[in-house]
């Protein structure tokens, strides 16, 4: 590897990138030209709006025939322009006139009618108005505000009349002193705190997805890569040149926003009155830190959105697809960004590790000047990992020739007319995304839209939704359902086993849950939502819909559609079983569960890569959340059974429950294992299976 | 020199195994695996020009992709020496001795041929000073003065023509593969090509080069080598190949030899049979 030759295609790119006039031109207008715009043009509405209800004369009728009371609302109309700064033009009417005409046609913005009592004061009162007039809704809430104010002073004057020292008992009966704590300087790191992380995601990626696509399948489309691939150039040097200019390119994108939203600021702190209440003697001294911190995050994220999305991109067919890809792309990456902006979502260890999510979470705390050395680190650390690896795939399963002969990998097959899909084809690993990313929305916002409405039966409803994405995904991409699916018939060992398996790793997560709680209390919190509604739908039902159905759904999603796309790709099995464990339990979204949820996944794991069906799989899933249900109806049953519950008393007893658990695995994985199992399938069955499966 | 031996590259590509009309719901496609280059051996020395004909769809790209190091071949090698005759290993290496030029290597349209030039001399590892000169000497050979510093995108296609050669030229290699040098240029541009190519096989330089145009081959060549559907269907002087088939031009051999290969083969199918 020669840097000098990198350094020269370096140039090469970034020469390229910035002499496509139509790619540099929309860089530079969305920061320098549409946000400024934007910005101007909302505070000029804002400024002309305020102007509008002060300085403005409304035009009211009155319809009375009493004189006197015209007067008293004449003289309370005119004092409010002493007191509230209120313009109006008084008018009388007749009664017989179309009021609602009159305010349409904007004659009047308002009309009252008062009723009067004999001596002329005001009975009722009757506003005419027109809310969805701007003009004609704001003089209707002035209109109330004279009101209320006259209102008050009738009360008062009765009052005054009755009780001899009333304006002397009025009086505030005591004074409320506020003392803020926060500085000058936490108020506008936390206003900073929810703009800048967003603002930073948004402008990395539009930067990175801007040229990635050129440099990568638009070089093919365009024809210079064969060129290119002439020159005595490594594989590694062509890839790393096109990766740092991407991640060039997207902090050039990057700078120009922080350009154009630090020009905006400097406008608000020179025009407007709020800016004296949020920056007056405010020490930007404090902020230094934050910047230099967020100058080392940034450009470390801008490499690892550079590096998964040249990848992401290299496995397009063309320009075309890869467009298609970026969107998902776009989509996964967003979530992680509004992470950030969701109230009391904090940054911990945990969050840390999570990519994207983490740098957003980070530039938060930063400006709200919670620093914190070994959070940063983890932050720093994981990301620059995360990129390491990505960079290490990119060059090493990339290389041009791949690129530039072959049909592109086609990672996402679902953008196709489903006349021109292959019969039997095997998802790539970009449907897995998009399927999840589909999955993931219908169950979180219809899913808890259902719940909240209908209870159980929404969960059914969820549940089925879940089921039928990745089936009815699979059917338009006409996949291969017996492989992808696993459907075969189970063996009879393999189904005993699976429920051998299935008490014994239920005895074994309860003992882990209870140390699990004594441990980290605070897990507990959350856990009870599923349980709640356990309670309300009834013993069949919940049997049902909780104990059966998701099982099924669940088994389709991951032991099906992930793991059976993924069995099928260049990566070891291993991996694959601990991938599709450790999805499946992050998909629960609850600490406790991800820790127990995963052994289940791998136990799971095991029995589809042992029994080749999803059945068994199907039958451990239904088994186990049942049992739940069961015993929360009847939990007189569960103690009947030794281990199954605990009470986390005797340690003593949960060491034993725990041997046992293990025991009982260890006796489940003997019974299904085809391999060195206790009915292990004999050779002459194993060559008719193998000859079955090759067919 | 450039040696090949045994290659072979084969393509996974999809078939449609019926010919019904394709419905809505159904296409029926399989894939097969085929052999575009078919175990195919072949050398040139220096100071020879090697026409490499077939029709199209025959698998001459693929072959010159192999030769020029491009494409890595299923099976079978490309061997490549320098000039004091020691086999090279390294592709990178390989890569230095040849200037590869087909209807396929486009070039960067935001950049003049001279800043095109430069940055490819820079990673040829040449000398500042050295391809400047390179550049000058290029810029007279194929009369690029009126052009040169203007960008790509602008020049007819001709002149890009003559960019791309200048491409091949900037490290002066030893081996020359053009695919289809010639293939839509007038008379003009595509003469000034055969000229280049003689006068560097008059310096001692290997060409390899395909083409359609036969009475082209006949009077450039030094040998043939003819490829149909992946395989050899014959190698040796133009001349000779004229005698063997007893035709008067290449164009004649070239359609005896073909229909001879499809009339043996279907007998093969019949004697099968």
């Amino acid at each position: 590897m020669s840097s000098k030759i990198i350094w020269t295609l370096f140039k090469k790119e970034i020469k390229d990138i910035f002499r496509d006039t139509k790619t540099i031109v929309i860089t530079l207008m969305v920061p320098l030209v549409l946000y400024p715009l934007v910005f101007l043009g909302s505070m000029l509405l804002m400024s002309s709006m305020m102007k509008e209800s002060t300085v403005k004369t409304y035009k009211v009728a009155i319809i009375s025939d009493n004189q006197e009371t015209v007067n008293i609302l004449r003289t309370e109309l005119k004092d409010s322009l002493e007191s509230r700064k209120y313009h109006f033009e008084i008018s009388n009417i007749e009664d017989t006139e179309d009021k609602e005409k009159l305010i349409r046609d904007e004659k009047y913005d308002v009309i009252l009618k008062p009723e009067s009592e004999a001596d002329g004061s005001i009975k009722d009162i009757t506003v005419y108005g027109l809310t969805s007039i701007n003009r004609s809704s704001t003089a209707i809430s002035m209109i109330d505000n004279v009101l209320d104010d006259y209102k008050r002073d009738l009360i008062d004057n009765n009052l005054r009349a009755i009780i001899p020292d009333y304006d002397k008992l009025k009086k505030d009966p005591f004074k409320t002193n506020k003392v803020n704590f926060s500085t000058k300087e936490e108020t506008t790191g936390m206003l900073i705190g929810y703009i800048m992380p967003f603002m930073m995601t948004v402008s990395v990626i539009t930067g990175a997805f801007a040229v990635s696509i050129d440099l990568s399948v638009g070089e093919k489309e365009r024809g210079t890569l064969e060129t290119l691939i002439t020159l005595p150039i490594k594989n590694i040097e062509f890839m790393l040149a096109k990766f740092f200019a991407i991640t060039a390119f997207s902090l050039f994108s990057v700078a120009l926003n922080i350009f154009s939203y630090a020009l905006m600021g400097i406008y608000i702190y020179n025009s407007m009155k709020l800016s004296n209440m949020l920056m007056g003697g405010l020490k930007f001294v404090e902020f230094i830190p934050s910047f230099l911190i967020m100058f080392i995050v940034i450009p470390l994220f801008a490499c690892l959105v550079s590096a998964i999305s040249l990848c992401v991109d290299f496995t397009a067919k063309s320009v075309k697809e890869a467009n298609n890809l970026s969107t998902v792309m776009m989509l996964v990456f967003m979530m992680g960004g509004i992470v950030a902006d969701i109230p009391n979502v904090k940054l911990n260890h945990w969050l840390a590790l999570v990519p994207v999510a983490n740098v957003t979470l980070l530039i938060k705390e930063l400006f709200m000047l919670n620093i914190d050395a070994s959070l940063i680190m983890t932050v720093v650390l994981s990301t620059l990992i995360y990129t390491l690896v990505v960079v290490i795939i990119m060059t090493k399963v990339f290389s041009s020739e791949d690129v530039l002969f072959s049909d592109g990998m086609r990672s996402i097959k679902i953008f196709e007319r489903r006349a021109n899909m292959k019969e039997k084809q095997i998802p790539g690993v970009g449907d897995i995304v998009f399927m999840f990313a589909i999955m993931f929305l219908i169950s979180n916002f219809a899913g808890s839209y259902f719940i909240l409405k209908s209870g159980v039966l929404g969960l059914a409803i969820t549940q089925g939704s879940i089921l039928l994405v990745p089936i009815l995904y699979s059917w338009y991409m006409k996949v291969d359902f017996k492989n992808v699916y696993s459907i075969k018939m189970p063996r009879f060992n393999e189904i005993i086993g699976a429920l051998v398996l299935m008490i014994g790793s239920y005895i074994f997560n309860t003992v882990l849950v209870t140390w699990l709680m004594d441990l980290l209390p605070s897990l507990a919190a959350n856990n009870d939502s599923i349980e709640e509604l356990i309670g309300t739908g009834g013993f069949i039902p919940s049997l049902f819909i909780i104990g059966i159905m998701p099982a099924f759904a669940e088994e389709a999603a991951f032991r099906g559609f992930l793991y059976g796309t993924l069995k099928n790709k260049k990566i070891p099995i291993a991996a694959t079983m601990v991938i599709t464990a450790v999805v499946f339990a992050a998909y629960h979204m609850n600490l406790l569960q991800f820790i127990y949820v995963t052994i289940m996944g791998l136990i799971m794991s095991y029995m589809i890569f042992n029994s080749k069906s999803i059945f068994v799989t199907c039958i451990f899933h239904a088994v186990n959340n049942s049992m739940s249900v069961v015993f929360s109806y009847y939990p007189k049953v569960a103690e009947k059974i030794p281990f199954i519950t605990d009470d986390g008393s005797d340690p003593k007893r949960e060491l034993i429950a725990l041997f046992v658990a293990i025991g009982i695995l260890a006796l489940g994985f003997f019974i299904s294992d085809n391999k060195i199992g206790i009915f292990r399938v004999r050779n002459k069955e194993k060559t008719e299976i193998a000859s079955k499966e090759s067919n | 020199m450039i040696e090949a031996r045994n290659l072979k590259k084969s393509f996974i590509r999809n078939i449609n195994t019926t010919n019904e009309k394709k419905s809505f719901l159904s296409s029926k496609k399989t894939k097969e695996e085929f052999f575009a280059v078919n175990d195919i051996s072949l050398a040139a020395k220096g100071g020879e020009i090697l026409g490499i004909l077939g029709p199209n769809g025959a698998g001459k790209t693929t072959l010159l992709r192999m030769l020029g190091n491009l494409m890595t071949p299923t099976s079978g090698e490309v061997i490549i020496t320098d000039e004091a005759g020691n086999i090279l290993t390294k592709e990178v290496d390989k890569k230095k001795r040849i200037g590869y030029l087909s209807g396929n290597t486009k070039l960067y349209n935001r950049f003049s041929t001279r800043e095109m030039l430069l940055m490819f001399a820079d990673i040829y590892g040449i000398e500042k000073e050295e391809s400047l000169k390179k550049i000058e000497e290029i810029e007279t050979v194929l009369d690029m003065s009126t052009f040169i510093d203007n960008r790509i995108e602008k020049l007819s296609t001709g002149q890009t023509q003559r960019a791309n050669i200048a491409r091949c030229l900037i490290h002066s290699p030893d081996i020359y593969i053009f695919d289809e040098p010639t293939l839509g240029l007038d008379v003009i541009s595509s003469d000034a090509i055969v000229k280049f190519m003689k006068n560097e096989k008059e310096k001692g330089k290997t060409v390899l080069y395909s083409t359609h145009y036969m009475e082209e081959a006949q009077y450039l060549c030094d040998n043939i080598f003819m490829i149909y559907e992946g395989k050899k269907l014959a190698f040796d002087t133009p001349k000779n190949l004229m005698e063997k088939t007893n035709t008067d031009n290449l164009r004649d051999t070239f359609k005896r030899l073909i229909e001879t290969t499809d009339n043996q083969e279907t007998k093969e199918v019949i004697d099968e049979q």
